[in-house]
């Protein structure tokens, strides 16, 4: 199909076709990272406009010079045996490769405090992980860009972790948080909550062992706050059923179109198709 | 019936060379992947890399050496290390109040080696079958070897040495195609003595490309042509000031130490020299007559190869093995599958006659021979504890063995299985590549992050 041939109606088809394939690969791609997850809402405004923009280009590239002037041969009888079995694997591919796709978001507020002994020594948090999947958690909402969170003696630090619940994975994880101290640690008390439920760890040097720098945490998750709007609704779980197929069809599309133009390079310019020649 | 809106842009915009976008859309990506992997940990060997390149930047000669540390400068390939040397220099007299991180620079440098062998790989590739869309394909393959680009994040000499090896062969394939003499013989030992004035490793690769030169020479001496213009003669002297360093070094190793490059204890003290204590346990040196002592219970070369070597190589390009390690298990197994097809469509496809491919084939067998080799060799005086065996060593002819694979899924004669094999092969690299990369992100490589601020 010649771009020039199109008509009015056809062009608008395309571009609602084109927001619809962008719409869909920005979600496909972007539930599927917990940073995207663990954003404020600016953050989160933000990233999926510039990551919708790039897919944007991306998309309306392929649409114009490599679906549109093939689509009639990539949608011929002979070609469909190819574009279908395609669809499907990479709709599987999207849709099953990631737990965190399908997950809902809880938030557990923790408040992590620390006693020196000497009362002027600090302890680093080397890590926050999840030990299921060894995920590391954000350690922004305790007012740090990177690791290691610093805890001054007298202080208490307040923040969030954000735990994703995902039905591909829920039946195999249990609730457990890891929180790993410097190998060293000054004496003193490190107080844990976990929605006020206290966990208190002590340190003293001399019975102190590589085992008890990392602290596993069990206990106040049953009190998190599971984020039902929007990622429990309908129409959002909807909307994640249909942007794998719509992505995966787009992405077969343009399989499709790129390889229907590498053959037909070879026999504009060889005269021949790798390893046959061409009829004509 | 409506009027098909007329547009001058489409018009031009059809003209537009798609394979042209799409390469440099793949370097973009490249890049992209590759300035992750620059604030990713855990490259091969960053202290030494770290501390050569440091002391390069403090002369544009040869460093001294330090008696008290096991590094050896004394006789050792340097161009790597002088041009990391050198970048430093340059960066700090165009900017005396910078802040950048040497070690960023230098990571930098290598992703620009890198981000070379994909271009180098995208030409080769192009060259060898005619069609640009499998140079495309060749360097997005690349572009996503996990391995490939987690090291062109470090610093390393392996990138410069996967640069030499893609543009020497590049240059190679030119000469067979019968582009000009001069030109093509004269860049094809420039970047054999570049890679060689890296890492004597690549000598091997020298000696292989020298051969297949040699024999081109022998066969088509009477159509050679030698064409003199003002490049060609830039060229022969580059050529020449390279060959010029090339003997001064491994001339004179050979004459002063007796070998290619000295052992550290031919500078240093042997207590100096020590390293990897923890392996002496269970060394004892290569002795043939002793192999055939025991070759009842040795583990034969061809055991190994099946039962550890092979996998170990897949595992260690297509996932990471190194001072952090990451293997996706089913990632890896889908490779494996995707090279064992690739070896079934090639005898099944065979073109016997295509010189050129033959040509890579004789690079790769032999290269990845010797590679073997050597691995088993270490296994034997090592009692196959399995120490340093790892596919990074296999790095340098990694785009040849890329564009092979291109090369020969292109060559399947059924349309329909072609197609799904280059589809599935995207997919796949895809997935196994940047794909992996940023899924795993926070429960992998986020604990390997690196901070230069």
């Amino acid at each position: 199909m010649r771009l020039n041939a199109l008509t009015i109606k056809q062009w608008g088809l395309l571009v609602v076709v084109i927001l619809l394939a962008t719409l869909s690969l920005t979600t496909a791609a972007l539930l599927r990272f917990p940073a995207f997850y663990e954003s404020d809402l600016s953050q989160k405004s933000w990233t999926f406009l510039s990551t919708g923009l790039f897919f944007l280009t991306m998309v309306v590239f392929a649409s114009m010079f490599l679906i549109l002037p093939r689509i009639d041969a990539i949608l011929k009888k002979k070609n469909l045996l190819f574009l279908i079995p395609m669809i499907i694997l990479l709709m599987l591919i999207l849709s099953s490769t990631s737990a965190n796709y399908w997950a809902v978001p809880e938030i557990h507020n923790m408040a992590i405090c620390f006693d020196a002994d000497d009362g002027k020594s600090s302890i680093d948090i080397e890590e926050i992980v999840d030990p299921n999947t060894n995920r590391l958690f954000s350690p922004n909402s305790f007012g740090f860009s990177r690791y290691p969170i610093r805890v001054a003696s007298g202080d208490c630090l307040d923040g969030s972790i954000l735990v994703l619940i995902s039905p591909l994975t829920q039946a195999l994880i249990g609730y457990h948080v890891t929180a790993a101290v410097e190998e060293t640690p000054p004496d003193g008390r490190l107080a844990i909550d976990i929605n006020n439920t206290p966990s208190m760890v002590s340190f003293e040097q001399s019975t102190q062992s590589q085992e008890n720098t990392h602290i596993v945490l069990k206990d106040g998750f049953e009190n998190g706050t599971k984020l039902e709007e929007p990622w429990g609704q309908m129409w959002l779980l909807g909307f994640k059923l249909i942007a794998p197929a719509l992505s995966a069809a787009f992405i077969a599309l343009f399989l499709s179109a790129l390889i229907e133009e590498v053959f037909s390079y070879t026999v504009k310019n060889n005269g021949r198709l790798h390893g046959k020649a061409s009829k004509s | 019936m409506e009027k098909p809106v007329n547009h001058k842009i489409t018009n031009k915009l059809s003209r537009v060379q798609i394979h042209k976008v799409l390469m440099v859309l793949s370097m973009i990506y490249f890049i992209a992947f590759g300035l992750m992997m620059v604030h990713t940990s855990g490259q091969p060997d960053q202290a030494p890399h770290t501390y050569f390149s440091r002391q390069f930047s403090q002369t544009w000669g040869i460093p001294e050496e330090n008696p008290n540390l096991q590094y050896t400068i004394t006789g050792q390939p340097y161009l790597y290390y002088w041009l990391n040397g050198a970048a430093y220099k340059i960066y700090r007299l165009l900017f005396p109040a910078g802040e950048l991180y040497p070690a960023l620079l230098w990571r930098l440098m290598s992703l620009f080696y890198s981000s070379l062998t994909v271009f180098f790989t995208y030409k080769l590739a192009k060259s060898i079958t005619g069609n640009p869309y499998t140079g495309v394909i060749s360097a997005f393959f690349l572009s996503n070897t996990l391995m490939f680009a987690f090291v062109s994040g470090g610093i390393s000499y392996d990138n410069l040495i996967g640069l030499a090896t893609a543009a020497a062969v590049y240059h190679l394939i030119s000469l067979y195609k019968g582009k000009e003499f001069i030109r093509q013989t004269s860049l094809i030992g420039i970047w054999v003595i570049i890679g060689a004035l890296a890492k004597d490793q690549f000598l091997l690769l020298t000696l292989i490309i020298f051969i297949a030169w040699l024999f081109y020479v022998i066969r088509h001496f009477r159509q050679i042509q030698l064409k003199l213009s003002k490049l060609n003669f830039i060229l022969i002297i580059a050529f020449t000031g390279f060959l010029i360093l090339f003997i001064e070094l491994y001339g004179v190793n050979f004459i002063r130490y007796g070998q290619i490059t000295p052992v550290c204890s031919q500078i240093k003290s042997l207590e100096v020299c020590r390293t990897y204590t923890y392996r002496f346990e269970y060394y004892e040196p290569f002795n043939l007559q002793w192999m055939w002592f025991v070759r009842d219970s040795l583990i034969d070369p061809i055991r190994y190869a099946g039962s550890f070597c092979i996998f170990r190589m897949i595992e260690s390009i297509w996932g990471i093995l190194s001072h952090n390690s990451f293997i996706p298990t089913l990632s890896i197994s889908l490779h494996a599958a995707m090279i064992f097809w690739a070896f079934t469509c090639l005898i099944y496809y065979r073109q016997p006659r295509d010189s050129k491919t033959i040509l890579l084939a004789m690079i790769i067998l032999c290269y990845g021979t010797y590679v073997f080799l050597w691995n088993y060799k270490r296994e034997v005086e090592y009692d196959f504890q399995h120490f340093v065996v790892t596919g990074r060593y296999l790095l340098p002819i990694l785009s040849i063995f890329l564009v092979m694979m291109t090369h020969i899924f292109f060559n399947i004669k059924h349309v329909f299985l072609r197609k799904i094999t280059i589809a599935s092969a995207l997919i796949l690299y895809f997935s196994g590549g940047l794909g992996i990369y940023l899924n795993r992100y926070a429960e992998v490589f986020a604990h390997w992050r690196l901070y230069f601020h």
